[in-house]
């Protein structure tokens, strides 16, 4: 359904957004997982295979079909975290009506949805994009020769696991059970919101039975020392001694005492991992067993 | 991110017809940074020995096999299986050699095979409020840093400051700044590397604005993520990058007579990195994130009959110096009752090292109210 809501509010956001300058006036950085706001079924099952184009730019380039119009030439940016597209292919494609308002930087037209976006084997449906006309999109249209149409950014790819392939000039899609978040919902009331420093707590998932100190040597440091090894701890079963240097926890580097309870968060009890230490200046790789308890 | 450094929009256009999709083959070693528009060499490289090689072998062999059954025909069942015996054999020594072959190619000295290729790492990322991802890289040894994921950027950016920190200076007059070593988080490596010391206007509003506990180092573009198969799942807390056997070219250098302005709707987006600094000024930064580690008992801790149970007290920890034992039901931790060891960890999900702990344990008929105070550690 074409359509732009509160198009005015919206527009601070969407620039910024747009020119993905901004970031986040929110509060916690997820580790990984994203919180769930805005739920949307993936569609299809079947991992689905699209080729790739890549502009003597160094970008990738894909052919789109757009609600059955086009094809149109759309960036894959694994760094924008909206889909965007230009004023041109919006209206070509049904998104937006032709005498939908616009303001006059960009051009922003504001949110739409897509109905369907097809590319390679890969059908989305019900996709939600911005338009407007990006300066850069259009300066490297110009550069190159032929326009490019828009933006495939966060909000389709966070549907799928996806993998991206240069050498072989592919992309795979398949669907996964995740809920992408609209960040530009969200984002006008983050502005003004309230401005408390969040406090957390970093809770290892398991016990090990060692502490850790301050790291020496700032940029240069590859971990923090091991101050004690409790005895008969699960890290004095795999050989940890005081004095070791804990570079690595579970593939996680170990830089900061913070960063060093934040590996231990991730590791479940009875979980059997890789722990990295330097020892008399050799690299030694020791397999820890935490145990459940605190 | 869609990024494109304002300096390499004055690159001349591309030499070759766009939309090719066959790439031009060119052997490894060759520069192809100083001419824009070519397309990198993406299959086949020339020194793959090793690939080459045995896939001789076995077109050779398969060859011989697929002569097989013609010959079966003409004969008797009897004869059928003196010949299959026959070529048993023949085949038993020709695998022998085979193997001989096999191993003296894996000892053959290929130094042009980057014994990184085919390699899978597990980085762990995170996800930003706006949707990006950061990973966390060391350069020349030094870092951590966090750089954005970026495949809408041409190439490496390092910010101007985090690049002063650990003296990377660019080359005067170069274009590109080399850099030795970059290590991923998850275990990837990459050598010889060339950046470009720059702030991007999306990194400058970024930063000005301000994520918790985050400042936004460099971007990793084309450059550096085209060496990896990248497998990005958003359930997972980690990326999958799988080294490729690919040399990105560089994307072009401006030249140095092109001092033509970038269009003017260029110029208005780089206003763009100012206005959230200004932007910022006024909204305010978010304050940044608090973390604390939480403290430690030294209790191992399993569920029997309904109630936790004291697998182990930790010699010397905290538990120990308060009086538990093994064997002991803990009943109450700071007032909360506890039935589950899920209810214990809750209940001492805010601990922080130093704090007066308020348990209750049972030790067969006996009640004990103890008091422990918890340590640092993990």
């Amino acid at each position: 359904m074409p359509m732009t809501t509160n198009l005015r509010h919206r527009i601070v956001p969407m620039t910024l957004l747009a020119g993905l300058a901004i970031a986040g006036i929110g509060t916690a950085l997820t580790p990984g997982r994203a919180q769930a706001e805005s739920p949307k079924a993936a569609s299809g099952k079947a991992k689905a295979d699209i080729p790739f184009e890549m502009l003597p730019t160094n970008h990738m380039v894909v052919r789109a079909r757009i609600n059955g119009k086009g094809p149109f030439r759309l960036v894959f940016d694994v760094g924008a975290p909206i889909t965007l597209l230009g004023n041109k292919a919006a209206v070509a494609s049904g998104v937006i009506q032709a005498n939908a308002p616009r303001a006059l930087l960009f051009s922003i037209r504001g949110e739409a949805e897509v109905t369907t976006l097809e590319v390679g084997d890969l059908t989305v449906k019900d996709l939600p994009v911005i338009v407007l006309d990006h300066p850069i999109l259009k300066a490297l249209g110009e550069v190159l020769g032929k326009p490019l149409d828009g933006i495939i950014g966060y909000t389709l790819f966070a549907r799928y696991r996806t993998t991206i392939d240069y050498q072989a000039r592919r992309m795979t899609f398949e669907p996964v059970d995740f809920a992408v978040r609209n960040l530009i919902r969200d984002l006008p009331d983050r502005l003004v919101g309230p401005k408390v420093a969040k406090h957390r707590v970093l809770a290892p998932g398991a016990l090990w039975g060692l502490t850790v100190g301050e790291p020496e040597g700032d940029l240069s440091s590859p971990g923090v020392p091991v101050r004690s090894v409790l005895p008969d701890s699960p890290a004095a079963a795999a050989g940890v001694r005081p004095g070791d240097v804990l570079t690595t926890v579970d593939g996680r580097w170990t830089t900061s005492i913070n960063d060093t309870y934040a590996a231990a968060a991730t590791v479940a009890p009875g979980q059997s991992v890789p722990v990295v230490v330097l020892r008399d200046g050799q690299e030694l790789t020791l397999m820890i067993q935490p145990v459940e308890g605190f | 991110m869609l990024l494109q450094s304002r300096t390499l929009l004055a690159a001349p256009k591309p030499t070759m017809p766009l939309g090719a999709s066959k790439p031009v083959a060119q052997p490894r070693g060759e520069k192809t940074g100083a001419r824009p528009g070519r397309m990198p060499a993406a299959f086949g490289h020339f020194s793959d020995l090793v690939g080459r090689r045995v896939g001789f072998l076995f077109i050779l062999d398969s060859r011989e096999a697929g002569a097989a059954p013609v010959a079966f025909r003409r004969r008797s069942p009897r004869r059928i299986l003196m010949v299959i015996q026959e070529r048993n054999v023949l085949m038993n020594r020709r695998l022998a050699r085979f193997g001989v072959l096999l191993a003296l190619v894996a000892l053959a000295p290929d130094k042009a095979r980057d014994p990184e290729v085919g390699k899978s790492y597990q980085v762990p990322y995170r996800l930003t409020d706006t949707n990006h991802f950061l990973v966390r890289v060391r350069i020349n040894g030094k870092g951590p840093f966090n750089f954005l994921v970026d495949t809408g950027a041409p190439a490496l950016f390092v910010a101007t400051e985090t690049a002063r920190k650990i003296g990377l200076e660019p080359a005067k007059g170069e274009f590109w700044t080399p850099v030795e070593r970059l290590d991923f988080e998850g275990g990837a490596r990459l050598t010889h590397i060339k950046a470009r010391v720059e702030d991007p206007f999306q990194l400058v509003g970024m930063n000005a604005l301000g994520l918790p506990g985050v400042s936004i180092d460099g971007i990793l573009g084309f450059t550096v993520l085209a060496r990896f198969r990248l497998e990005l799942d958003p359930t997972r807390d980690r990326m999958t990058w799988t080294r490729l056997d690919f040399e990105p070219p560089d994307p072009p250098a401006p030249r140095r007579e092109a001092n033509e302005l970038p269009p003017a709707e260029v110029q208005a987006m780089n206003m763009l990195g100012p206005v959230a600094k200004f932007a910022a000024a006024l909204v305010g930064r978010q304050p940044e994130e608090r973390l604390r580690p939480r403290g430690s008992l030294g209790l191992e801790l399993d569920e029997a009959d309904g109630a936790v149970r004291v697998v182990r007290v930790l010699a010397e920890s905290p538990a120990a110096r308060g009086g538990v034992r093994d064997g002991d039901r803990l009943t109450r931790i700071l007032d909360y009752d506890v039935a589950s060891v899920k209810a214990a960890r809750e209940a001492v999900a805010n601990v922080s090292p130093g704090d007066r702990v308020p348990i209750t344990v049972r030790r067969g008929e006996e009640v004990q109210e103890l008091t422990l105070t918890a340590g640092e550690g993990l």
